[in-house]
């Protein structure tokens, strides 16, 4: 089997949080390679650094020390416009608390990171209907997130993440806050999307969904402990 | 209540900046509506000083039937008759203001006074501070010349001296007794503080009856009103008029309340000041009330805490009203400082010595309306956050962390109507202070028809009671220029009897020879002054046709005149005006008559300097037409103000003992006699820049606050990959739908509200295209910069910072 291209490469990578003179070493030396189409899962428990990870894998964060290649590009010392562009391209966010805008309607939602490009409307409108289709909310592209349950709240922020066809899918956290049935069924989402390629990175306190993942990396007080590789 | 204070008080004192910008914007309201309020009250509202019973007091005018909206002052013999036969009246006065030299020094002192008719004082029921009042029979011709001087003249001219009553006093080179000192501050009327009787041979003139001079005071006898004393007037005019068909066809005469006319020119201006000023007061208001709101959603949840433990809602509005008092009344203060501050400024900006009775110091009316302001606007400001924040979604406020999406706050619509409605009223305020500051520009640009720059002027004569003999004030004049040309530097002299672009003139009526006879009462009427040859040359008055005064135009030879273009214009389209001739006093016998033949014709000049037209004008040789008071023109070289000292010397070497008055350059003397254009005007721009002020501060405070209030929502953007410049164009773009909004609703109630503004307006239409180009956009820009800011802070808005804070 020949390995596909490697994705996200992270070597020696550290961040450190300074707060009032005290410094917190959130992630301490991680190395991290990610091929295209793999589903990874982040493990470990609360504040042991799942989140810092995932932003700085998301672009959202810098990385105090070590080096960022994503897609064959190192990206940890970019300036603010031109991450941006990576992070509207090449990245799909879905995060604990939906963080659907609230004014915005489900159709306009899921079209917003499209317009950051400056997708022609046409194109948006079938890139928006697609991935309303791929999360089953189709039939709910004019209502407002304040009339959606929070699973399907969840399902349109999925749809949102993948409507530009991004590289990478990450989640932090997807199920926590929804009901185990909601839960459940918003990893089924996101293993379909697997099996139809997407590349994703998942965090989770909850080994109970890391089985969905290929593979698990355990992470305690910053550093990779144990990576596992599921079998299926 | 303590306690709501002490919290109150920690409360503002945690976020200094909002307490400080609630407070500017509430000093600034309250002053600037405390200021204005102060002008108000002195010139409508303050009762005038001394005068007894005000209400009763009236300023009757005649007027011509066929212009009713011109009227003007009343002739000697219709005021007589009026005293005499009027039911209505209990008592009636006039003046006739007269220049008095006083003392017999080389240079003696100039003072406007009067001739007032003797019971006047007690009609109008003031009082001597020290002496008595004239008594009937002083104003009978040979009784001992008598005078009462005005406090402040009293002190200026004569030391505050008591021992002064009862002595005698040089006035007009004669020896008058002084029987009275007025109370300090009365001048009456306006400014004059130096009164001696009117005469009852000159009151007897019968001739005079068409010249209308004489400002007529009465007092209605109690218990009649107002249009009883009209009625009995308009008969009395129909009576006159029957009786004197030459003078008094036309004519009649109308009754105001006293403060009325003092205030008929300014009252329109006043009451759209006030009108103006409540709206940057309400805009203060909608300030600090959006500062409020904007700080709701940030203390919503100590409020529900506190609703939670059980605090009930009129706990809670008292809590928060309880805060806004405590605002409003450091506002109410520092405004009352700032209020001081902004008067003195104000007051600086009118060149003229005022009406004795306008008195802008602060009285209970003032200090009332300063306290009602800052009580009344922050009930209002704190109302409407009270209200909302008093009944917060307390399941919503304390549901920990769950945030479906963003939050789109109930306030903020109202926060977005508030900033419309301050928008609007922004641009109502600049649009009038844009149009008045246009009216006043164009004012400045008119071309008076004449240079004025580098002319020294000074105003000079010879009471009558010095010289009887006309011949001699006239040589006096004609002296005067020849050593005032000798002054070094002085390249053209010449005397006039009325400075251009001042507000003073004389209107005459009279017939063109070879028409047919005019219907009485409509004769037609000019600007009829007289002047020197210099003037011509030192004014640089061009000539368009036969030729100007000269030295053959002496008193014994043919009377001439020298017209205007605007004259030819009117009275001789399509003839040749050279030749022709005028007669003036048409009406009276023949003996009275006076005809001039018209020599040349010559280009015009503006007489007032708000004029909307040029009017026509008579010119007759000084030679011709003696006046006993002229203002010296001198074209010089340098700074004109310099040749005071040398202009003296030159008068005490024509004659000493006469004084010169009302020095300065010509250009100056006519810019301050438009103080009452620039001085509204410049209160409209003081108005619009305080508005604009406060209306890019709302603006600023309102997108500052959603800014702050979304930045969960920004940092989702930027996550999704927004750059700066989206953010940017989204933040502006939305305070712009705001600011469109308000312009739009801006322009419609500028548009109606700029016709109350049209009879304030020289040269300007009230819907002056550039102006209602100029103003929106200059809003629109200083809007669009009180966005700007905070869409630069929403710039740097830490998309993980803000993800976090879930
Ligand atoms: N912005 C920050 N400033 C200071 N410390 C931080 C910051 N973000 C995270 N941390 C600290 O870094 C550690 C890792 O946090 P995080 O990545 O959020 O953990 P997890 O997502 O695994 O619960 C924690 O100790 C947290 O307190
Ligand atoms: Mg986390």
């Amino acid at each position: 089997m020949s390995s596909p291209a490697s994705l996200i490469k992270l070597e020696g990578v550290t961040k450190v949080f300074l707060t009032d003179e005290v410094e917190t070493h959130a992630l301490s030396g991680i190395h991290l390679d990610i091929r295209q189409g793999e589903y990874v899962a982040i493990a470990g428990p609360s504040g042991c650094g799942k989140s810092t990870l995932l932003s700085i894998l998301g672009l959202l964060d810098s990385p105090t020390d070590g080096t960022y290649v994503l897609n064959g590009r190192p990206v940890q010392s970019l300036s603010l416009p031109e991450r941006a562009r990576i992070r509207n391209r090449e990245i799909g966010f879905i995060f604990q608390s939906f963080n659907l805008i609230g004014d915005l309607t489900v159709y306009e939602n899921v079209e917003l990171p499209l317009t950051y490009r400056g997708m022609p409307a046409a194109e948006r409108k079938a890139a928006v209907t697609s991935a309303l289709e791929k999360v089953g909310m189709g039939h709910r592209a004019k209502h407002l997130p304040s009339q959606l349950s929070g699973g399907q709240q969840q399902r349109v922020a999925v749809a949102r993440a993948l409507a530009g066809s991004p590289a990478v899918l990450l989640a932090d956290e997807p199920t926590g806050n929804l009901d185990s049935k909601n839960g459940d069924s918003v990893m089924q989402l996101l293993a379909d999307l697997h099996k139809g390629g997407a590349t994703i990175v998942m965090v989770t306190h909850d080994t109970r969904f890391a089985r969905h993942a290929e593979r698990t990396i355990h992470i305690f007080d910053g550093r990779v402990v144990q990576e596992q590789v599921e079998q299926h | 209540m303590l306690s709501d204070l002490r919290f109150a008080f920690r409360q503002l004192a945690k976020s200094p900046g909002f307490t400080f910008v609630a407070i500017l914007a509430l000093a600034l309201g309250v002053a600037t509506a405390t200021s204005m309020f102060t002008f108000y009250n002195a010139l409508l509202l303050r009762p005038i000083p001394f005068v007894t019973d005000e209400s009763t007091l009236l300023y009757l005018r005649t007027y011509n039937v066929r212009q009713p909206a011109d009227d003007f002052d009343s002739s000697v013999p219709d005021f007589r008759d009026i005293r005499r036969e009027s039911q209505t009246l209990s008592g009636a006065l006039t003046v006739w203001n007269r220049t008095y030299i006083l003392g017999g020094s080389e240079r003696p002192e100039r003072a406007l006074g009067n001739w007032i008719t003797a019971d006047a004082f007690q009609t109008l029921g003031v009082r001597p501070a020290l002496g008595r009042l004239f008594r009937p029979d002083e104003s009978r011709p040979g009784s001992p010349p008598v005078v009462i001087l005005g406090h402040a003249l009293w002190k200026r001219s004569y030391g505050g001296n008591p021992d002064l009553l009862g002595q005698t006093i040089t006035l007009n080179n004669e020896s008058v007794t002084v029987v009275g000192i007025m109370p300090e501050g009365f001048a009456f009327p306006e400014t004059t503080q130096l009164w001696q009787p009117f005469p009852d041979n000159e009151m007897a003139r019968d001739e005079e009856r068409g010249s209308h001079g004489f400002p007529i005071y009465a007092r209605m006898k109690p218990g009649v009103t107002l249009s009883s004393v009209q009625a009995e007037l308009d008969t009395l005019g129909a009576r006159h008029e029957a009786a004197y068909p030459k003078t008094n066809t036309g004519m009649r005469f109308r009754a105001l309340l006293m403060r009325d006319e003092a205030m008929r020119e300014e009252k329109l201006a006043l009451q759209l000041m006030l009108g103006a000023v409540f709206a940057v007061l309400l805009i203060a208001c909608g300030n600090v009330a959006n500062l409020l709101l904007a700080r709701s959603s940030a203390r919503s949840r100590e409020l529900a805490v506190r609703a939670a433990l059980g605090a009930g809602r009129g706990r809670l509005v008292r809590q928060l009203l309880t805060e806004s008092l405590l605002l409003g009344v450091a506002g109410g203060l520092a405004g009352f400082v700032l209020t001081f501050w902004q008067i003195d400024f104000v007051l600086s900006l009118i060149p003229v010595e005022i009406p004795f009775w306008i008195r802008f110091d602060l009285d209970w009316r003032v200090l009332a309306f300063a306290l009602a302001a800052t009580i009344g606007s922050s009930l209002l400001f704190g109302a409407f956050p009270a209200i909302q924040l008093s009944r917060p979604d307390l399941a919503q406020e304390l549901k920990d962390g769950a945030r479906g999406g963003t939050a789109s706050g109930h306030g903020r619509r109202f926060r977005a109507y508030l900033i419309v409605f301050q928008l609007a009223l922004t641009l109502v305020l600049l649009v009038a202070a844009g149009l008045m500051t246009r009216s006043f520009l164009h004012l400045q640009n008119i071309d008076p028809g004449f240079d004025p720059t580098g002319i020294f002027t000074f105003r000079t004569g010879i009471p009558p009671t010095i010289e009887k003999d006309e011949k001699i004030a006239q040589k006096f004049f004609e002296t005067a220029i020849d050593r005032l040309r000798e002054i070094p530097g002085v390249e053209d002299a010449g005397f006039i009897s009325y400075l251009p672009l001042t507000n003073s003139s004389n209107y005459n009526s009279f017939a063109i020879a070879g028409r047919p006879e005019p219907t009485p009462g409509q004769l037609p009427s000019a600007i009829y002054r007289a002047a020197s040859p210099g003037v011509f040359s030192a004014l640089r008055i061009p000539l368009r046709r036969g030729r100007f005064f000269d030295e053959r135009d002496r008193a014994d030879r043919e009377p001439v005149a020298v017209v205007s273009e605007a004259f030819v214009a009117k009275f001789f389209p399509h003839e040749d005006p050279l030749g022709r001739r005028l007669v003036y006093g048409h009406e009276l016998e023949e003996k009275l008559r006076k005809t001039v033949t018209i020599v040349g014709v010559v280009g015009d000049i503006a007489q007032r300097p708000t004029a909307r037209e040029i009017d026509p004008a008579v010119w007759l040789p000084l030679a011709q037409k003696p006046d006993n008071f002229m203002s010296a023109v001198l074209r010089v070289k340098g700074e004109p103000a310099s040749y005071l000292a040398p202009a003296q010397d030159a008068l005490v070497a024509a004659r000493a003992g006469i004084p010169l008055y009302l020095p300065g350059p010509l250009a100056k003397v006519a810019s301050d006699n438009m103080w009452p254009q620039r001085f509204f005007g410049f209160l409209f721009i003081m108005f619009a820049v305080v508005a604009l002020f406060l209306a890019a501060l709302g603006i600023y405070g309102v997108m500052a606050y959603n800014v702050a209030q979304r930045t969960q929502e920004i940092g989702v953007r930027m996550a999704l990959g927004a750059e700066p410049r989206n953010v940017v164009t989204m933040i502006i773009g939305q305070g712009f739908r705001l600011v469109l909004a308000g312009l739009a609703l801006g322009l419609v109630a500028a548009w109606f509200s700029a016709q109350l503004l049209a009879s304030l307006l020289h040269g300007v239409e009230p819907h002056d295209p550039p102006t209602f180009a100029f103003v929106p956009l200059l809003l629109a820009l200083v809007a669009l910069l009180a966005c700007y800011l905070p869409s630069r802070r929403a710039t740097r808005i830490d998309p993980l910072h803000a993800l976090r804070g879930e």
